[in-house]
């Protein structure tokens, strides 16, 4: 399957329409910015039960997008599976149709990944909400000192963009959650049983995130209008949590 | 000027100053206090809700503004009048996140992207920090893990155990499950916070978690959380719930979650009314709203069952009519007493008719009914002897107790079988609504005759004219006034009533038979968990991926 790609940004789409302008864009720049440090890139988007403007959009936009695929999972994390695994490169950056990531991402984020000798998950370090919301968030490491790792029990550490190794994407895929009844919050999970695998977090230093923070009709305000709950999770059985309590 | 001269000067920063200055104040104050009245409030969930709106809004009001660094505002007027000009190195953003100068840039380069991202000083301004807020309830849930682990696959919900009707029936429900699956495979989670004297009447085996109690300090919400998180971590195979309110929010709000792991159970027997009349209590909300998501309902009386089917056509399938154990071991009264020997144990001469009346004094008991009565029966050989005490409302009755020649108070009592059968001839109740009383069951397996309203399910064991008489409407004084005198008249026909229920007892109300019917609830006794799968094969329905459809996207 890898055909000699470094990156595969995976974006998930479900009903962005022209929105995704923006995410496709910053996708480009970080990508153009990649290559000058010889990284190769593609991206890939995965229209989840996609609305008509956005098919229709990124119909207009096959030039710079690699692969499209069309699933009806109707579910976030099952999306994001199938772009892991219909994708090329040998690291997978998740990016959401209506987000925003830094230029320089994709290049220091493959930098760093290459040269760890295990398996790590790679964050921004900034997350910066707009429209609904002007928030910043300076996300930390599993290994920092300030990190309180059992406080994931009513709250996630780090926003779902991410890049790590497609096998390891591939050996911890996320959980159905908006395609069950009671469950959300995916990337929490995912952050939770990664956790609980012993595989580090860790975010890069000067990379940013830009994360729309819609008025109505996200995904998040859903989960939590519908009472939905993380699954249950290896990080919570109390062997685990004891050492995260200390 | 110095720094606290400049800001006395202008009027927007000294009321930031000021605030900076009043919040940790308060925040102090608040920090003294809390030992004193968390105590208090947590007692109450309600007052403990209101309490934490109240600190949350304070919060909120109260916290420190955003306030520019020295020069930051200025290096901003200068940059705007004098876009030539390079400010001073501001630093922007909240104090305890500041935002660095390659974000910035980076920032303004995102403009050329997505318009609607520049970082002006407005924006800036705004710009409000998050941090992972510490969890409150991470430290009680390793805590609780240590007394609740995978073993325990049944678990009861109840809000306590004390003397009680259903807290008489939670034990049932255990001893019955005993019988059939190992004990230790059994957990008792009490969710309010407040003694629970009869969990050491559990099975020897069956774990008590004194849940309410031990996380008094969390909020209602926290527990929710802490609880929900519990249950799907340890995945329980059926959570049969008993009167929690805690238990019911759960169901409620969480039901689809929990029914992924574990099969959920309500027990249901009787609603309540208002002082105006109105339906009120579990069976006419909490439980309709997450009926859906009940494997069963288990309740003691079928009337109950119709009422629910009548009112919101729930299922008759679901709803399990378990007829509780009568008591055992008591020494029913002799048939030859019947208005022979004395209540005081004095004179062993015929003597009046003696009625027995037990029960709390709340309005479903009615006891202003037996008040009439006993007025209306003035002019009959009958003394009636009242026992219990008010639960739910104030005493308002037992002034007027004392008021009435015919009617003796004997204050509360611990059960009926605590009392001497042989000091009455007869026992009457006078309920305005019920499901199955278990002061009826204790009442006929003492070997008293009834006198009781048709009210509830009291119809399945006391059947008009065979073992027992029953008043309708309930609150026919005549009607009652008529029994009594038909008691008087022909005690051998109450002598037989008492044999009839007694009988009915046996077939009906035996542990053996009730511990059968348990085992019949589909699901109940399994161990395996998790809900059957949906047969429609429907994942569109309820708040599933359909409405995920109607998001907007993600984010």
């Amino acid at each position: 399957m890898n055909m000699g790609l470094d990156v595969s940004v995976v974006i998930p789409a479900h009903k962005e329409g022209r929105m995704a302008r923006h995410t496709l864009q910053s996708a480009i720049r970080a990508i153009a910015f990649a290559e000058k440090t010889g990284i190769s890139s593609e991206i890939l988007v995965v229209m989840d039960s996609a609305d008509e403007n956005t098919v229709s959009f990124l119909d207009r936009e096959k030039a710079v997008v690699s692969h499209v695929e069309m699933v009806e999972y109707r579910d976030l994390g099952l999306t994001r599976n199938h772009g892991v695994r219909k994708a090329h490169g040998k690291y997978v950056a998740f990016l959401d149709a209506d987000n925003l990531f830094c230029e320089s991402w994709l290049s220091h984020a493959w930098h760093y990944l290459e040269s760890r000798n295990e398996d790590v998950i790679a964050h921004p370090e900034y997350v910066v909400t707009f429209e609904a919301a002007s928030c910043i968030w300076c996300q930390i490491s599993s290994d920092a000192a300030s990190f309180r790792g059992a406080d994931f029990i009513e709250n996630n550490f780090w926003d779902a963009t991410c890049m790590a190794k497609r096998s390891l994407l591939l050996s911890h895929p996320y959980e159905p959650t908006t395609s069950t009844r009671g469950f959300g919050y995916e990337d929490w999970h995912f952050n939770c049983e990664t956790l609980a695998a012993g595989i580090p977090h860790h975010v890069i230093p000067d990379t940013a995130l830009f994360l729309r923070k819609k008025h109505s009709g996200s995904l998040l305000a859903f989960t939590n209008e519908t009472r939905r709950v993380i699954r249950s999770s290896r990080l919570f059985s109390p062997e685990i949590f004891r050492n995260l309590l200390k | 000027m110095d720094r606290e001269g400049r800001i006395l000067m202008n009027p927007k920063a000294a009321y930031r100053f000021f605030i900076n200055l009043l919040f940790p104040l308060l925040l102090w104050m608040y920090r003294v206090c809390k030992p004193v009245f968390i105590p208090v409030v947590t007692r109450f969930p309600r007052i403990h809700r209101f309490a934490h709106h109240v600190k949350e809004a304070a919060r909120s009001l109260l916290q420190p503004g955003y306030m520019p660094r020295p020069g930051e505002e200025q290096a901003a007027h200068s940059a705007a009048l004098h876009p030539e000009l390079e400010p001073p190195s501001p630093v922007y953003g909240p104090a305890e996140c500041p935002v660095p100068e390659w974000l910035l840039k980076e920032w303004k380069a995102m403009h050329e992207l997505e318009p609607r991202l520049f970082p002006d000083v407005d924006t800036l301004n705004r710009l409000v920090c998050y941090k992972v807020p510490a969890s409150g309830i991470a430290r009680p849930y390793l805590k609780i893990c240590k007394k609740w682990d995978r073993t325990r696959t049944h678990v009861f919900l109840v809000p306590w155990l004390v003397t009680g009707g259903s807290d008489l029936l939670t034990l049932n429900y255990v001893r019955a499950l005993s019988t059939h699956i190992d004990p230790g495979r059994i957990l008792v989670l009490a969710t309010e916070n407040r003694k629970s004297p009869w969990k050491d009447r559990l099975p020897k085996g069956a774990a008590f978690l004194d849940f309410g109690r031990d996380c008094a300090d969390l909020s209602p919400d926290q527990q929710e959380t802490l609880l929900v998180r519990l249950f799907l971590q340890n995945a329980p195979s059926v959570i049969h719930n008993i009167n929690s309110a805690m238990g019911y929010r759960l169901f409620q709000k969480y039901g689809h979650a929990l029914e992924d792991a574990s099969r959920l159970y309500a027990a249901s027997f009787c609603g309540d009314r208002s002082v105006e009349g109105r339906k009120v209590g579990y069976p006419f909300r909490e439980l309709n709203d997450c009926f859906d998501r009940l494997t069963a309902v288990l309740t003691d009386n079928q009337a109950h069952i119709d009422e629910l089917v009548h009112l919101f056509g729930m299922e008759r399938e679901k709803f399990h009519c378990h007829y509780q154990p009568a008591p055992s071991g008591v020494t029913p009264k002799s048939p030859d007493t019947f208005r022979v020997g004395s209540a005081a144990g004095k004179s062993p001469a015929v003597r009046p008719l003696n009625v027995l009346w037990a029960g709390r004094l709340d309005r479903q008991k009615r006891p202003d009914l037996l008040i009439r009565i006993a007025k209306a029966a003035a002019g009959l050989p009958v003394r009636f002897h009242a026992f219990g005490s008010s639960v739910l409302e104030g005493d308002i009755y037992t002034p007027e107790f004392a008021r009435q020649e015919n009617l003796q108070y004997h204050g509360s009592f611990d059960g009926l079988t605590s009392l001497n059968a042989d000091c009455f001839d007869l026992f009457l109740n006078t309920s305005e609504w019920d499901g199955l009383p278990n002061i009826l069951l204790e009442a006929m397996s003492m070997g008293l005759p009834v006198i009781s309203s048709d009210a509830g399910g009291i119809s399945e064991v006391a059947i008009h004219g065979e073992s027992g008489l029953l008043i309708s409407p309930f609150d026919d004084v005549d009607a009652y006034v008529a029994a009594l005198q038909r008691a008087l008249d022909a005690p051998d026909e109450f002598i037989r009533f008492a044999e009839n229920a007694a009988r009915k007892l046996k077939v009906q109300h035996s542990f053996d038979a009730f511990a059968r019917a348990v085992a019949t609830v589909p699901g109940y006794l399994n161990e395996t968990a998790g809900a059957d799968p949906d047969i429609d094969g429907n994942i569109g329905s309820d708040n599933t991926a359909a409405d995920f459809l109607d998001t907007g996207g993600i984010d």
